[in-house]
């Protein structure tokens, strides 16, 4: 027997039939790797798992595409570059940023902020945004690009920001009424954060929590470990990634994101409402590559269409199959909330791989 | 996304940066400025172009002896 | 006389004048194998009827970028792409249309060097291009060089292929390594910056294709080649045609370790990808054997593998595949490309 079959079994024995084991994960690296490797497949009808706020294109309100729109509308010789899957993200009309760049305006995909700062160099006279995605895993990265555009004075290279805190979400999800059992930990924000970061979630909410790592085993042995707090009643933070993640996590990316983004400003995350202090803010002196002040960018306003089901999706409360729009008109090729537009969405991982659990 | 794999550190380049392999020998170019003391032969996570932690397989959490607490 | 090695192609080299001839003369037909028509200046190629057999025509237009990659250039896939979808039909490629639109200062010798490998490919797949036209536009207007090829062929009585054939109990082969085409034009564009030792799978596929119809005769139902969209797009269009399922074994689906490190890094999927050298024959599962060994022989399915069959559809037609956990997932057809300019 293969580890993946003897965790498997090990799930079957010890799952107790008279419980109900609700999980929830935080991170869209693993809603996509579950619905990869099937694991609701392999696992006993009464555990199930549900997926929180974890992917940051997700929570995306359409009144920030919507900025970002009104923003290349107003500045024809702008570039803007984004990860790929912000590029398909509707807002509230339906438009697009892959939209408005069938029209024309010059919006590319990099792989890294990286490509971004390569062609803010090789185009002084243009000027580049870079529209800054991702929650604690990522924001060191655009922070030590900033750091970089500093030291080689690019005057051109900016950055829209919408860096979001992922405890923030995680006491939003939990503080409400909600029939969770217990949480997968996101790995690879605690690999860069330290998992001294969730250190007192597991007594304050009384939750059994488990840093995992991405591959197909890592998930089973962490449900496993759930499994076994739940039967023995400990709410205790475990750590089944220690291969990557440790109690402090990686000192120089903190140390890079706070020189860059030491404050915390309100934000208004998709289906959570405003959440105070949960986005990552520049420091007064790294303000010259704020794309909102440069470009004097205001709020938009927005209605979200009130039949798509993200919302309740993104808090774990509904299932895509609950939504009226789900695989009808919103599909991967026409997606109308944004958990259908990436991958690591709910409703677009579910779509790709977990319709064979029908 | 979140996505981030290990890789191999092959080569240690200027200015903060790395030649990895991503696996089956591609190599890709990645940059260092946000983890230390990385040397050639570290396995590394690399999240978006930048290395972000290291994978330190000697420690990985044993799985045997996971299994074996449950028949105890 | 052309300065192929120093000189640019010009407005006037599109204009149906001299100018024009000379390019056509000394770029294009230099380039290719002799036409072995009875007239070749004329308006248009004439050939004998085919009264024993059908003919197959096919179209294809190449916008790949960059132009020039390891493996091939936008001239091998030209020839290459309408080989092979005539070879797929079950025809014996013969006789194509090659049709230039140039950026106006695109170097002649790289313009002679695609000419080459035109030539050169057409001569391996064993056809010939006999009429053709070229344009020139400015550069706002094409930003390098569009190719458009058409084909035709002959197909025998007794060939009949068709996706509509396809049904329940039918195995559906693969002739080796998926997503490769797509991982090197990915990995030579600018921005994506790995290195990968691969070479494009651009090739004819006629000789593939005679082997399989030898191998299978009238119990082959179906073959497709596996361009862009990769193995996702051909076997979803195929199952909406047919009206059935398939169900495919993951561990039997042949990827090369690199790319599937390169799918792995950027989480994309190979059975996505762009192939310019595969195809997918769908043949009753009488012949598997005996057509998957054929193919083996011939070294453009070295690595051919059964990677599943085809099955009743429970809800709608859609494409299974059985991964290495033993969970099921679905095959969706991506609905555009990951990359543009990928043929």
């Amino acid at each position: 027997m293969s580890f993946l079959q003897k965790l498997a079994e090990a799930i079957k024995q010890e799952a107790k039939n008279d419980i109900s084991y609700r999980f929830m994960e935080f991170c869209g690296g693993h809603t996509y790797a579950l619905a990869k490797y099937a694991i609701p497949d392999i696992l006993p009808e009464n555990i199930k798992m549900t997926h929180g706020p974890g992917c940051p294109v997700c929570v995306l309100p359409s009144g920030k595409i919507r900025e970002v729109i009104n923003l290349l509308r107003e500045n024809k010789n702008l570039i803007l570059c984004t990860y790929g899957d912000v590029l398909r993200v509707p807002d509230d009309t339906g438009d697009s940023l892959f939209k408005q760049k069938a029209r024309g305006a010059d919006v590319r995909i990099v792989y890294s902020c990286q490509d971004a700062l390569h062609l803010a160099a090789d185009n002084p006279n243009r000027q580049v945004v870079f529209f800054a995605v991702g929650f604690e895993t990522t924001a060191p990265l655009t922070a030590a690009a900033i750091i970089e555009a500093k030291t080689k004075g690019l005057q051109n290279f900016f950055v829209f920001l919408c860096h979001l805190q992922t405890p923030v979400a995680m006491h939003a999800i939990l503080e409400s009424s909600h029939n969770l059992s217990g949480v997968i930990a996101p790995g690879h924000v605690l690999a860069v954060t330290g998992y001294n970061l969730f250190k007192d979630m597991p007594e304050r909410y009384k939750m059994p929590m488990v840093v995992s790592g991405f591959e197909a085993e890592d998930l089973l042995a962490s449900i496993l470990m759930l499994i076994r707090q739940v039967n023995n009643g400990t709410c205790n933070l475990e750590n089944e990634y220690t291969k990557v993640v440790t109690a402090s996590g990686n000192m120089r990316a903190i140390s890079v994101l706070r020189q860059v983004f030491p404050l915390f400003v309100d934000f208004e995350w998709r289906g959570l409402g405003i959440l105070p202090k949960s986005a990552f803010a520049f420091a007064d002196e790294y303000k010259e590559f704020d794309a909102v002040q440069r470009f004097k960018i205001t709020p938009a306003s927005y209605t979200e269409n009130k039949v798509c089901k993200c919302p309740l999706i993104i808090r774990g409360q509904a299932e895509p199959y609950d939504c009226p729009l789900f695989g009808k008109a919103c599909r991967p090729e026409s997606p109308i909330g944004p958990c259908m537009v990436s991958g690591e969405g709910t409703c677009g991982a579910f779509f790709k791989y977990g319709r064979m659990k029908r | 996304m979140c996505l981030a794999v290990p890789c191999k550190v092959l080569d240690i380049l200027p200015d903060d940066k790395a030649s990895v392999d991503i696996g089956a020998g591609v190599r890709k170019t990645i940059s260092l400025s946000l983890l230390k003391d990385v040397e050639v032969g570290d396995y590394v996570l690399v999240h978006a172009g930048y290395a972000i932690s290291k994978e330190n397989p000697e420690i990985a959490l044993d799985i045997l002896e996971l299994l074996q607490e449950g028949a105890s | 006389m052309l300065d192929i090695k120093n000189g640019i192609v010009e407005l006037q080299m599109g204009s149906g004048g001299r100018a024009n001839d000379m390019l056509i003369k000394e770029v294009f037909l230099s380039s290719f194998p002799q036409n072995p028509l009875p007239y070749t200046c004329n308006d248009q190629a004439v050939f004998d009827n085919f009264n024993s057999g059908k003919i197959a025509f096919t179209t294809d237009s190449h916008i790949v970028k960059p132009l020039f990659f390891r493996g091939g250039d936008i001239g091998t896939l030209a020839v290459n792409g309408t080989v092979n979808d005539l070879a797929v039909g079950g025809a014996k490629p013969l006789y194509l249309s090659a049709s230039f639109i140039i950026a106006e200062g695109f170097p002649l010798s790289d313009l002679k060097k695609i000419a080459e490998s035109m030539g050169k490919a057409a001569e391996k797949a064993g056809v010939f291009i006999v009429t053709g036209d070229t344009k020139v536009v400015d550069k706002s207007s094409c930003d390098g060089l569009f190719i458009n090829t058409a084909g035709v062929g002959f197909v025998p009585k007794d060939v009949d292929l068709s996706a509509t054939k396809v049904t329940a109990g039918d195995s559906v082969i693969v002739s080796g390594f998926l997503g490769q085409h797509e991982t090197v034009i990915m990995s030579q564009r600018e921005g994506m910056g790995f290195d990968v030792d691969l070479s494009s799978d651009c090739a004819a596929l006629n000789t593939l294709t005679a082997d399989i119809l030898a191998a299978g005769g009238d119990k082959v139902k179906c073959m497709r080649d596996l361009t862009r969209g990769g193995l996702a797009a051909a076997l979803n269009e195929i199952a909406a045609v047919c009206g059935a399922s398939m169900l495919l074994d993951e561990n039997k689906i042949p990827v090369l370790p690199q790319v599937k490190a390169v799918c792995d890094a950027l989480g994309l999927d190979a059975l996505n990808f762009a192939n310019e050298g595969k195809l997918v024959v769908f043949v009753k599962p009488d012949v598997k054997d005996k057509v998957l060994a054929a193919m083996r022989k011939n070294p453009l399915g070295e690595n051919a593998e059964i990677i599943g069959e085809v099955i009743t559809s429970e809800w709608q037609p859609e494409v299974i595949i059985n991964n290495e956990n033993g969970g099921k997932r679905l095959l969706e057809w991506a609905y555009g490309d990951y990359l543009p300019r990928i043929c």
